[in-house]
């Protein structure tokens, strides 16, 4: 950190005043109550904002209701910008946190707040407020403070600065950790889970190993019931079958029953038809014998017309024209006797009239004829009447006959027509009566056929009947009986398994919980001993760091002081050699080896020591806190007790310049001679009552 | 036959799918072993992936075994560094199996051994996780168990552990087992433990490590995964021949070094790469290296959208070992140049120091940090926060 430009308004005896500083050794030079501290009271407001005593009274210039400071620094290339005011309010005078402001670079990176302005400084520069005040800023009067110091309270004080003092206070406070530490693992050990731990792993390695037995049978379980189910499905199928078997053989036994009145019908039928046949039969014989008289009757008729003239081997025409001729005959006859009869006649009338008296006419030619000749003719007529008579009685006989013949002829031809036209009936009944009794035969063959049939089917059904054994069922029915006993019995013993299965995989989730539960309880119990364990370790470790890093820093810083002191004291005085014991008190060590206080030692030697000391603390506390060394130092009046004639004070401005490896000291001092050696002097002057600053030496 | 890592009930990435490749990959090892009819089968340790296998992982076990026994193979086992026994509590699992005679577990049997007579003589340890216990634990095993090849027959040793030999990669940081703690005397040396397959001439006999059954993890997935078929002639010679399983899941790995793109880049070209690779079924696992950028970081990556560029594969499992640019040599400078130490610097040696007496240099190491982050929130009064820390010291 390196302070650029501050700048005072209304602060103690300044109204507005910029400081610049440079880079090194920077001197602010002036006379009493110019304000020169008032500068450094600034830095130190602006950076932290705390009063160093109750209230900001200090500050705040009389009269004037607020103030402000204003410091530009610059770290790791960065330039900051801080400000800070304070305001009057009645009485009391507080911070104006308007004014309250951090930029980065022109860039605003905390403001309002204390403590994010503290946190942004801490981590920008690396200092706190305790650091600031006891190492960086070196008040007036204070520089020989630690030194005069009871060597208790100077420990107590370093140690915390140093930070030693964390360690005690850790050692202290873990010792709480422990014991709760120590009381859960008191609870977690008297744990069921913890004390049952070996009795669960031997459950479950029961229940692991029950199971695995378990899953071995269950799977054999599975085998024999799959087997029974499957002996049960067969007896099932093979009683099915005989079921099967069973209706059918019923069905057969009706169709035996149906088959057997068939065959009886048929029996019946087939006597049914024989009778019939035998019937026709006699009919066809009747028949014939019909048939034969008919024809003997029509040969008797043929041979009547034979007899009578007719050839009966004729057409029906010829035949009946063979009638017809005999009417012909009989009715020429029947003329012939006619003409004959009325000749006859005629001649009777003749007669008659010739016999009568008077007639004597021929009647024939009307001629008048004598008796004699009338009675020659009565004679001759008479005789020819007889002779007619003769012939007519002929004739008479001879129709007769032809009558008769012609009524035996056409009775015979009747007959003859009418047997003829029977005996066709006749032949074609006969025929008819043929082809029944033929279908009847072949009906009759049929029904024997179908009797064969019917006979030979009963009997395979009967044998197919006959072939069943009802044994054979019972046994089917015992067998799938005995399967479904044994298919029950693997069937529950499965369910049995499967739900022991269950039940066991349920135990062994449960038990792997517990043991899940027992082992986390377990490694907690591990775990709280190694902590324990390693707590133990810690806290010995921080007790016993305190002493060992003191003894180290002691060193250490009893190197720093020497160098410091050594440069400053210069070439020419005496050498004086430095110890610190534990406590940090100094003592210089005498060439004869004693040790002789600080107090002991002068004025000048005690400023130089002190200054030494300060500056070899504040190096060593800088590093142990931050990790580098000190890289600011404010001093004020630091030349308390050095004199200009022996140039002591020349001395430690010399060595204070020479101290490149603090990138900037702003001293504070009075003295001309000390401000001499400063690359950066800035005078402080007061003009009624106001404080100006004008810069004597550097730019 | 000789098989080992099978890592039963791995369900890795949390897919049940991923423990059910598992199971499968042992189905068909027994599947193609009851099909070669050996005089006996070995699993050298890692049986299972966890010593308490779920329910579905055991049953399925069981069964797989039964078919072994009931096909007459004598199934011979020791743990493995997955199912040894998890700690004080509980034995590995392997003993209940044992004691429902589905296995025959050699380091629980006396002498540690099966014989088969005018056969082989089968000699199994335990497994003992590390090479320190191993050290302590192996020789008195050894005493009390001792192995007693028998030259008439054929020998076989069983272990699970990396032996210390050039040229094997350790699963783990280191190697559990040196050479000179094994027993001569052995024909075949069946071990287990190390993924990738390996044979060589060990001491007069072949040790052999059959490799994972199914992939464990990603680097492992190019070697095929099997079983050692082992035939020993009439002479006593033990002639190994691999059996490759064809169930494991496929694996791909695309490898690809990606110095010099920012993550933008590398994001679409292993979204890309992943696309291409595409596979039914498949795991892909897009396996980024390289040095990113200054001040790029790993997170930029985005995981998720390599995730989802495949679509038939099952999943898709990025690995980033991005490499961060290093942080600038003037700030480590800064950081070290100081003349002194700070005060934490100088307490952590202090710490070192005495915590180096009580522990290993790692713990110590562990502890010191601890103790010292452990001052601010002790001072403060930061019960939390301690808490947290002394927690996070006992793990």
């Amino acid at each position: 950190m390196r302070i650029e430009i501050v700048q005072l308004e209304n602060i103690r005896s300044h109204t507005k005043t910029t400081v610049p500083f440079s880079r090194g050794f920077n001197c602010l030079l002036g006379g009493v109550g110019c304000g020169k501290s008032s500068v450094l009271y600034s830095i130190d407001f602006a950076l932290f904002g705390d009063p160093l005593g109750r209230s900001f009274e200090y500050l705040l210039r009389e009269g004037a209701e607020k103030c402000k400071v204003t410091i530009q620094f610059t770290q790791n290339g960065n330039t900051y910008v801080l400000t800070r005011g304070l305001h009057r309010r009645g009485k009391s005078i507080n911070q104006d946190f308007d004014s309250l402001k951090l930029f980065q670079d022109e860039k605003l990176i905390a403001s309002l707040k204390t403590d994010a302005i503290s946190e942004q400084l801490k981590s920008i520069t690396g200092f706190d407020r305790d650091l600031w005040r006891e190492i960086v800023w070196v008040r007036q009067e204070h520089l020989k403070e630690l030194l005069d110091a009871a060597p208790r309270d100077r420990q107590r004080r370093l140690d915390e600065l140093f930070g030693l003092s964390d360690y005690e206070l850790a050692w202290s406070n873990i010792a709480q950790y422990v014991r709760d530490y120590e009381t859960e693992n008191r609870v977690l050990e008297k744990d069921p889970d913890v004390t049952s731990k070996d009795k669960l792993a031997a459950d479950y390695n029961r229940i692991t190993e029950e199971y695995t037995l378990l899953e071995l049978e269950l799977q054999d379980s599975e085998e024999k019931f799959a087997a029974a189910r499957h002996f049960l499905d067969e007896a099932d199928m093979r009683l099915k079958h005989f079921e099967e078997k069973r209706i059918a053989v019923e069905e057969l036994k009706r169709k035996e029953t149906r088959l057997h009145t068939n065959v009886i019908n048929v029996e019946e039928a087939q006597a049914a038809v024989t009778d019939r046949l035998e019937g026709k039969k006699t009919i066809l014989d009747n028949l014939r014998q019909r048939q034969s008289s008919m024809e003997t009757q029509i040969n008797t008729c043929l041979d009547r017309l034979t007899q009578v003239g007719v050839q009966p081997d004729q057409s029906p025409e010829v035949l009946r024209r063979c009638l017809m001729d005999f009417d012909e005959k009989i009715s020429n006859l029947k003329g012939e006797q006619e003409a004959t009869s009325r000749a006859m006649q005629t001649d009777q009338k003749r007669v008659s009239q010739l016999s009568t008296e008077t007639e004597n006419q021929c009647p024939l030619c009307l001629q008048t004829i004598n008796s004699e000749y009338k009675s020659g003719m009565i004679q001759r007529i008479n005789i020819e009447n007889a002779d007619r008579q003769r012939t007519i009685k002929q004739l008479q006989s001879e129709i007769a006959e032809l009558q008769r013949a012609k009524a035996a002829a056409s009775e015979a031809l009747a007959n003859l027509q009418n047997l003829t036209s029977r005996v066709e009936d006749l032949k074609a009944r006969a025929a008819e009566e043929e082809t029944n009794q033929q279908s009847l035969v072949t009906e009759l063959s049929e029904k024997q056929k179908a009797y064969t049939e019917l006979g030979e089917q009963l009997e395979a059904v009967r044998l197919e009947i006959g072939r069943f054994d009802l044994s054979e069922l019972d046994e089917a029915r015992q067998q799938r009986e005995q399967a479904f006993r044994e298919f029950y019995a693997t069937e529950s013993d499965l369910k049995t398994k499967n739900n022991r299965r269950k039940d066991l995989l349920l135990r062994l989730e449960d038990v792997r919980e517990r043991i899940d539960q027992s082992q986390q309880k377990l490694e907690r119990i591990q775990k709280i001993q190694k902590s324990v364990q390693v707590l133990g370790s810690i806290r010995d470790a921080y007790r016993s760091i305190q002493p060992k890093l003191r003894s180290e820093f002691v060193k250490v810083l009893r190197n720093f002081v020497q160098q410091v002191l050594d440069s400053l004291v210069g070439g020419e005085s005496p050498m004086l050699n430095i110890v610190v014991d534990e406590t940090y008190t100094p003592y210089v060590k005498s060439e004869s080896g004693v040790h002789r206080e600080v107090a002991n030692l002068s004025g000048g030697e005690r400023t130089l020591l002190a200054f030494a000391y300060r500056l070899g603390l504040g190096q060593l506390i800088m590093q142990s806190r931050t990790g580098h060394g000190l890289g600011m130092l404010l001093l004020d009046e630091p030349t308390e007790n050095l004199g200009t004639e022996d140039g002591s004070i020349a001395r430690l401005a010399e060595a204070i310049s020479r101290f490149k490896a603090i990138e900037q000291i702003i001293a504070v001092t009075h003295s001309e001679d000390f401000a001499e050696k400063a690359g950066h002097v800035i005078v402080l002057e007061k003009e009624a009552g106001v404080s100006k600053a004008s810069i004597a030496k550097g730019e | 036959m000789h098989a080992a890592d099978l890592h039963l009930g791995y369900a890795q990435y949390g897919l049940e799918v991923r423990r059910q490749d598992f199971d499968n990959a042992f189905n068909e090892l027994v599947d193609k072993t009851i099909e070669l009819k050996p005089d006996f089968m070995i699993i050298a340790g890692d049986l299972f992936h966890q010593p308490r296998p779920s329910n579905v992982t055991l049953e399925n076990a069981i069964k797989t075994f039964k078919r072994l026994r009931d096909a007459g193979i004598p199934v011979l086992t020791v743990d493995g560094s997955h199912d040894s026994a998890p700690n004080s509590i509980t034995s590995t699992i392997l003993y209940p199996l044992d004691s429902a005679g589905l296995i025959h577990h050699l380091p629980r049997h006396e002498g540690a051994c099966w014989t088969k007579p005018g056969c082989c003589y089968v000699y199994g340890i335990p497994n003992y996780r590390t090479r320190r216990k191993t050290e302590e634990a192996l020789l008195q095993f050894m005493q009390q168990n001792p192995p007693s090849p028998d030259q008439s027959l054929a020998n076989v040793f069983v272990l699970h552990g990396s032996v210390d030999l050039p040229g094997m990669k350790p699963p783990y940081i280191e190697a559990e087992l040196s050479p000179a703690l094994l027993p001569d005397g052995f024909g075949y040396y069946a071990a287990g433990h190390v993924h990738e397959r390996y044979a060589n001439d060990f001491k007069r006999g072949v040790l052999a490590y059959s490799g994972s059954t199914e992939t464990v993890s990603y680097d492992e997935a190019r070697s095929t995964k099997g079983f050692y078929h082992v035939k020993v002639s009439e002479k006593g010679e033990f002639k190994y021949e691999l059996v490759e399983l064809t169930s494991p899941r496929r694996f791909v790995v695309l490898e690809q070094e990606y110095s010099g793109m920012n993550a933008h880049k590398i994001t679409e070209q292993a979204t890309r790469l992943v696309k291409d690779a595409d596979e039914e079924g498949a795991i892909i696992i897009p396996v980024l290296k390289g040095i990113l950028p200054a001040e790029a970081s790993r997170t930029e990556i985005d995981v998720a959208h390599i995730r989802g560029a495949a679509e038939k594969a099952l999943m898709v499992h990025p690995i980033v070992l991005l490499k961060e640019s290093a942080v600038s040599d003037e700030v480590v400078r800064g950081i070290f140049e100081g003349e002194f130490k700070d005060l934490k610097t100088k307490a952590f040696e202090y710490f070192l120091q005495i915590f180096n007496e009580r522990y290993s240099r790692e713990e110590a190491e562990k502890v010191a940090r601890a103790a010292l982050a452990l001052i601010e929130p002790l001072t403060h009064k930061q019960e939390e926060k301690v808490k947290q820390t002394l927690e996070e010291l006992a793990k």
